[in-house]
């Protein structure tokens, strides 16, 4: 009976061990991503300006004027 | 496995595909920067960061801390249009990796696809996203979880004595097949450019990021992410610029060991065709 009770708290423990390595190494997993995340975001943010008014500055020709005038950005560059 | 091997397969022919086809357009793209498409005419255009970085803490770790050099490559291809004339779409593929010299455990990649409706409300352009999106742990390696984000986001141009201020807010949920990667996440940004003359300005980025994680382990835990960075960029072309960065990461967390701090500093040559 003893050796019974024994190997159920050895069990208990063990799946318990167990579970715990996974969820540390799922928690690590989902850190992973978090460098990637942080320089995505900082790139999008750089291209994004790739397209905005101040490189029309350095002589590049502007665009023709938008004539249904709908975006923030042509109604800057009329 | 085999399913993210085909993903990664067919994300390289697309990229292989379009870039071509990009290529053939960019001087009309270049040109056109600004110029609203009709509905009948899409444009394809590649996107892209390369940038070789130095980080004093390669696994944002609280306690084990360790300096590397990394190369982030990150790179979109997009199809955008407009379904009236004031409501555009985009469908893009996007591929970032961080391949790491010395810490090799660091390495990481994802692919996604996404599409995103936007229209300019007021002064500002707000869009809906959908993104599925696929990390992995190594260059396409090890299948760390795929996720399904549905963003909403809003941002708008102003300039200040020629100092250009670009907020951005963005909202989403994270749904995922691993639950301990699903949460609620809150963006705040401010993109400044402060130009000095044609060719120079001097940059920032500063933003913050709130998270709410829903599910498994990770169920409770609460994030947030103050991130600072001053850059001087040059403008090597239109569409290609060069930009020295200096940026640092702190994340506070109700979980002690997630808390990390980071600095990483190198150029970025960002670059659209």
């Amino acid at each position: 009976m003893k050796s019974m009770i024994a190997v159920a708290i050895g069990a208990i423990l063990l799946l318990g061990t167990g579970s715990g390595s996974l969820a540390q190494g799922r928690g690590d997993a989902g850190d992973r991503s978090q460098r990637g995340d942080s320089e995505g975001f900082r790139n999008t943010i750089r291209e994004e300006r790739l397209k905005k008014p101040t490189y029309l500055q350095s002589g590049q020709q502007a665009p023709e004027p938008n004539t249904d005038g709908t975006t923030d950005r042509n109604k800057k560059k009329k | 496995m085999r399913r993210s091997g085909i993903f990664v397969v067919l994300l390289l022919l697309i990229l292989g595909v379009n870039g071509v086809r990009a290529a053939d357009i960019s001087v009309q793209t270049i040109n056109n920067e600004n110029y609203q498409p009709p509905a009948w005419a899409p444009t394809v255009s590649v996107v892209g960061s390369l940038s070789p970085t130095w980080t004093n803490n390669a696994f944002f770790s609280r306690d084990d801390r360790k300096s590397d050099w990394f190369l982030n490559s990150d790179l979109s291809v997009r199809l955008d249009g407009r379904l009236a004339p004031d409501l555009s779409y985009r469908f893009y593929v996007r591929s970032e990796i961080d391949a790491f010299a010395k810490q090799k455990d660091a390495d990481w990649s994802m692919g996604l696809w996404g599409a995103r409706l936007a229209k300019n409300i007021g002064e500002w352009n707000v869009s809906a996203v959908f993104e599925n999106r696929y990390d992995y742990g190594g260059i396409y390696n090890e299948h760390l979880f795929t996720a399904y984000d549905i963003m909403a986001a809003a941002s708008r141009d102003f300039t200040i004595n020629s100092v250009i201020f670009s907020p951005f807010i963005r909202g989403r949920y994270r749904f995922s097949d691993r639950d301990f990667a699903e949460y609620w996440r809150l963006d705040l940004a401010l993109g400044i450019e402060a130009p000095l003359n044609e060719r120079w300005s001097i940059v920032s980025s500063p933003f913050f990021e709130a998270f709410w994680f829903t599910g498994g382990v990770n169920s409770g835990r609460a994030d947030q992410i103050y991130s600072v960075s001053l850059g001087l960029k040059y403008n090597i072309a239109p569409n290609v610029s060069l930009t020295t960065n200096v940026a640092f990461e702190e994340r506070l967390s109700n979980v002690g060991i997630r808390r990390y701090q980071n600095v990483d500093i190198g150029p970025h040559l960002d670059f659209a065709f």
